[in-house]
């Protein structure tokens, strides 16, 4: 029984692969996208746990889909990583509703570590939005 | 004209004039009230002359001062207008750019689709045009947000909310490049008014930047607290400072020592903290690290200031949810 469903969608094949083997040994159920509009069809078909999230992708760019995302769903969090060092890309991805940034290259026990905190943080927002602590 | 007199002697001549009339009057002044004695007329010139040079000396300082100011005023009202117009030329400018820009979006990502997936180098490429057109994406919203006067979406935020949401937001971040991050916010500080969008980007501006400065690692520090009737919020890294010549420009537009960013993150965050009525400043020591202090006046001054303005405060007294 898997410890949850992780949603990567990074163009950089390779770097996606890698982290899909090693959060699959911890036990995630791991599922690829390469562009933005099939990240936006596998989100569509069953929200994961956790959505790692580039920010530059071919197609429907990570914001945009992030954007489209957080109209239908506030809790599940989506990490965003990019190779670029920008405070303003940090403060988009924030104002449109990322739980965290991640700069490339990622290492996989950041990688681990940030998906596993994630998990555990959404937990607590779910439970405190239905015994109605949150706004 | 047939002739320029030089202006020292005109002044000469006027200054001799000035005597001759001074004195003359002097001695008939003199003459009407003491005939007889003229032993002690000398001693009355003396004062006289003295309080002359004094009366003369400080008009003079007094119009210099004036003329100052006036230079100065009119060079203020001159920049500012300039200041004007090149804004909404760029303004302008920056739209057209935007628009070029979701031409080029598009046909890049029709490339791309035509490269297919085979074609490595080719989708490499294509990718570098791709992180080039958003950057010039950023940076043009950047830009827009320095020239363009935004409807600001006034609320009473509470930044010690707003501080630790960002904090939260950043912590991978910041782990990631070694940076321990300590927050220490005084109980009970007061809202401020502000947009809150904007205030976040001020926040994650400054501790982005200080990240930026430590390249090695090193702490961060988040402090706020009341400042009389101010809010004070300090952000203090212990990254590589700023080199003294730099000081004067770091928050100018466009000034950036970092090979990547658009040199426009703290003319931004100069920009909405002025806007508020705040002031933003810094210290920093080469090899010792750069303090951030940010002061901006609490809801309850803000909004009695507006009322004292006679506009309107921005919204009925409510704190943020």
């Amino acid at each position: 029984m898997s410890v949850g469903a992780v949603l990567i969608v990074d163009d950089d094949v390779s770097w996606s692969e890698t982290a899909a083997e090693a959060l699959r040994e911890a036990g995630f159920e791991v599922h690829l996208a390469h562009n933005g509009d099939q990240g936006a069809a596998l989100l569509e078909r069953q929200p994961p746990s956790v959505v790692i999230l580039d920010v530059h992708l071919p197609g429907l760019s990570g914001l945009e889909l992030l954007h489209q995302f957080r109209q239908r769903d506030r809790f599940t969090p989506v990490v965003m990583v990019s190779g670029d060092d920008q405070a303003a890309i940090q403060d988009r991805a924030m104002s449109e509703g990322a739980s965290a940034f991640l700069r490339k290259p990622v290492s996989l026990s950041l990688l681990l570590r940030a998906v596993d905190r994630q998990i555990k943080a959404s937990a607590n927002r779910r439970t405190r939005s239905l015994t109605g602590d949150e706004a | 004209m047939r002739h320029m007199k030089h202006p020292l002697v005109v002044v000469a001549g006027a200054v001799m004039l000035l005597v001759a009339v001074r004195l003359a009057a002097a001695s008939w002044t003199w003459r009407s009230v003491f005939p007889e004695d003229w032993g002690h007329f000398y001693r009355y010139l003396w004062i006289e002359t003295i309080a002359d040079i004094a009366v003369w000396l400080a008009a003079v300082g007094v119009i210099v001062w004036l003329n100052r100011r006036l230079a100065k005023a009119e060079s203020d009202r001159r920049r500012l207008e300039h200041l004007a117009e090149v804004a909404l030329l760029s303004g302008g400018l920056a739209h057209e750019i935007r628009n070029h820009l979701n031409v080029l979006g598009t046909y890049v990502s029709l490339l791309r689709r035509s490269a297919g997936t085979q074609d490595g180098e080719s989708l490499e490429r294509v990718a570098k045009l791709e992180q080039a057109a958003t950057a010039l994406d950023e940076l043009v919203s950047d830009f827009l947000t320095l020239t363009r006067p935004v409807k600001d979406k006034l609320e009473q935020v509470d930044l010690a909310e707003l501080v630790a949401e960002v904090v939260d937001f950043l912590s991978l971040d910041l782990e990631q490049s070694h940076v321990e991050v300590r927050v220490q916010t005084d109980p009970g500080v007061p809202p401020v008014v502000g947009d809150r969008r904007k205030l976040r980007h001020v926040i994650v501006n400054l501790l982005v930047n200080a990240r930026q400065a430590m390249p090695e690692g090193g702490k961060v520090t988040v402090r706020l607290y009341p400042s009389g009737t101010q809010i004070q919020l300090d952000v203090e890294d212990t990254g590589c400072g700023i080199p003294p010549e730099d000081q004067p420009r770091v928050c100018e537009a466009f000034f950036s020592t970092k090979s990547e960013g658009t040199g426009l993150g703290l003319a931004v965050v100069k920009r909405t903290i002025g806007d508020l009525g705040g002031t933003i400043s810094f210290e920093s020591q080469i090899g010792r690290g750069t303090t951030f202090h940010i002061l901006l006046p609490s809801a309850g001054r803000y909004e009695a200031k507006m009322r004292r303005l006679g506009r309107q405060p921005t919204e009925p007294a409510r704190l943020a949810p």
